[in-house]
């Protein structure tokens, strides 16, 4: 079966990992490591790096390891918190452990400063790049419109704030904030809708909403 | 510009500074508060003192929005793999009940698919992980392994 179902109550699972039984693990490690694999790979889908199977099943052997070595599972205070945990640990394992080798790479950079001969003729790596057009006088507006709404957001009560910025910020939809924030359906779109209209009476002095 | 510690009940620790009104925090919320509140377990003021972080932290927002999706998908999953597990077992149910249906409607083949449906009903039956198990009990008691058969009893029992 494409999931692995723990054999025996979570609890105990933890408590006999605590006391590091072989055996417990094992079960751990078989019953997570679809989810371990899961938030690997969706955080390195997040940071556009491409890896293969292997890297990929490696970050989630290191992340078993970590959590093994560290004796982190005495964090996991309550066992319905487990997965979201879990989830967490490997974002930050798996991102932690890109920015290393990203920095790594840094050496293999070239600077934009450096001259390069083409046909003869020596140009910087800077004019061979296209340069995109830009409008400074939108660029401006636009700017100062994002700094005019920011500020409008920040005046909001925090639950609104908090739900715009998942909304708006984040994209996610109305149901999975409400999930997030434990909260119905029906506040969340009647906090959305209110903060919306706050910001607009916010910025209407400024521009025609 | 005034900088103090921000400790909470539960653990909830950031550095916090304050300059003209604004708090700016400095250390995020910490693994474990992030996935109790991911949980629903948190109480409501700590809740609070969360959201109230979440709302200016935009990496810690990240964060619960990306568990939230993963854990989704995974229980998502999860359902997915219960269905395929549902179908794998009843394979020959499903294939004799099909058979039985199809020989009203292909009359020229009646007597064929209700075979059909008959055998793969018993392949169904003799299939299922209760009828093996009952096959052990029962040759165990054939044998007159009353411990074996004790066993495997006390074993459908708590299954």
């Amino acid at each position: 079966m494409y999931y692995n179902v723990c054999t025996m109550p979570v609890e105990e699972l933890l408590k006999r990992c605590l006391r590091k039984e072989r055996k417990a693990w094992d079960e751990f490690v078989r019953s997570y490591d679809n989810l371990v694999s899961r938030s690997v790979r969706y955080k390195l889908k997040s940071m556009n790096i491409h890896a293969c199977g292997a890297e990929i099943e490696d970050t989630v052997q290191e992340i078993f390891l970590y959590i093994w070595e560290k004796d982190k599972l005495r964090g996991v205070s309550d066992v319905s918190c487990l997965e979201g945990w879990i989830a967490i640990v490997s974002f930050n394992f798996t991102s932690t452990c890109h920015m290393r080798r990203d920095a790594r790479d840094i050496r293999d950079t070239h600077s934009l400063e450096e001259f390069h001969t083409c046909d003869d003729v020596s140009v910087s790596l800077g004019e061979m790049l296209e340069s995109p057009t830009l409008n400074t006088e939108d660029m401006v507006y636009t700017n100062e419109l994002v700094d005019l709404v920011e500020n409008e957001v920040l005046k909001l009560p925090v639950k609104q704030r908090l739900a715009i910025k998942f909304n708006m910020y984040d994209g996610k939809k109305q149901k999975d904030i409400a999930e997030i924030m434990d909260l119905p359906i029906s506040h969340v779109s009647t906090l959305i809708k209110r903060a919306k209209n706050s910001i607009r009476k916010g910025i209407k002095n400024i521009i025609d909403v | 510009m005034v900088r103090k510690l921000v400790y909470s009940s539960r653990g909830v620790k950031h550095l916090s500074s304050e300059k003209k009104g604004v708090k700016v925090h400095r250390i995020c919320l910490s693994e474990e508060v992030l996935s109790e509140y991911i949980g629903g377990v948190l109480s409501s003021k700590e809740r609070d003192s969360v959201e109230e972080h979440l709302s200016r932290c935009s990496r810690c927002r990240k964060m619960v929005s990306d568990v939230h999706t993963v854990l989704k998908k995974s229980s998502a999953g999860k359902i997915r793999a219960k269905l395929r597990g549902w179908l794998k077992r009843n394979f020959w149910l499903i294939g004799s009940f099909l058979a039985f249906v199809f020989s009203f409607f292909l009359s020229g083949y009646f007597f064929q698919l209700l075979t059909a449906a008959a055998l793969m009903g018993a392949k169904w039956v003799f299939d299922s992980r209760t009828s093996k198990t009952l096959i052990m009990v029962y040759e165990a008691w054939k044998k007159g392994d009353k411990e074996g058969t004790e066993e495997l009893l006390s074993r459908f029992k708590t299954r």
